[in-house]
């Protein structure tokens, strides 16, 4: 009996997000591009060593993505790669398995913003080339292995952070 | 597939070979994959990153269109 070949091709270096928003497409763009420190957990998810205050989205293409902090320093998480305001961003995140800016990393971040009925809007998110971590991925799976559960997950990260901003 | 049995077979042997699937085998079935080793412990961990991004962006969103309907 000949031998059965199955092929199951999907993408690893890709993770996919769908949510709906009760809102207008122009206020869900709007809110993401323009108030991203209104609602980025930025107590968790920063990467200086200064308290993040505000996550900043230059609206232009070649434009930063960025926090600031509370003593005015900025550091750069990415670029803006695609800017087709209300509907599309493409930006850059260049934060490396170290939570450090590395401007070769470019892995991409594309979210679409979908108008539906009744005013609210779809909103798709796809982190993609996470390839590009090539090598170091291993070092983010050895910090994941260690721990447990997510509360634990959010803990090693902002051990990481600080680790590497004192180091 | 307009390719040959042992043509796709010699082509998956490469990929193998540089480490880019994986093959498991089940009596006269080979299912082959792409290798996912190291690369599944940061889609998880971004998959719940992005979860609690993504639903605190709704909140934010839903809250100002809201606050523009009332006024």
């Amino acid at each position: 009996m000949a031998e059965e070949i199955i092929l199951n091709w999907t993408d690893p270096n890709s993770v996919r997000k769908r949510i709906h928003v009760r809102a207008p497409q122009e206020v869900a763009w709007q809110v993401f591009t323009e108030q991203m420190g209104s609602w980025w957990p930025l107590a968790v998810y920063k990467i200086g060593k200064a308290n993040a205050v505000d996550a900043i989205i230059e609206p232009r293409v070649g434009g930063r993505w960025y926090e600031r902090g509370d003593d005015g320093s900025t550091c750069d998480w990415g670029r803006v790669l695609v800017w087709e305001p209300p509907s599309r961003l493409v930006l850059t995140w260049d934060i490396n398995a170290d939570f450090q800016h590395d401007p070769a990393l470019q892995t991409e971040i594309e979210i679409q913003f979908i108008a539906e009925k009744g005013g609210s809007t779809r909103v798709e998110l796809e982190h993609r080339r996470l390839d590009r971590f090539g090598e170091r991925r291993g070092e983010m799976r050895n910090v994941f292995d260690k721990t447990g559960d997510w509360g634990k997950l959010l803990t090693a990260f902002a051990q990481t952070a600080e680790a590497s901003a004192n180091g | 597939m307009g390719v040959t049995r042992s043509a796709v077979s010699q082509h998956l042997q490469v990929l193998k070979a540089a480490g880019l699937v994986v093959v498991t085998a089940d009596g006269t079935r080979r299912l082959y994959q792409v290798d996912r080793r190291g690369v599944d412990a940061l889609r998880r961990w971004l998959d719940g990153f992005w979860d609690e991004t993504l639903g605190a962006f709704k909140q934010a969103a839903e809250r100002v269109a809201a606050k523009a309907r009332r006024s």
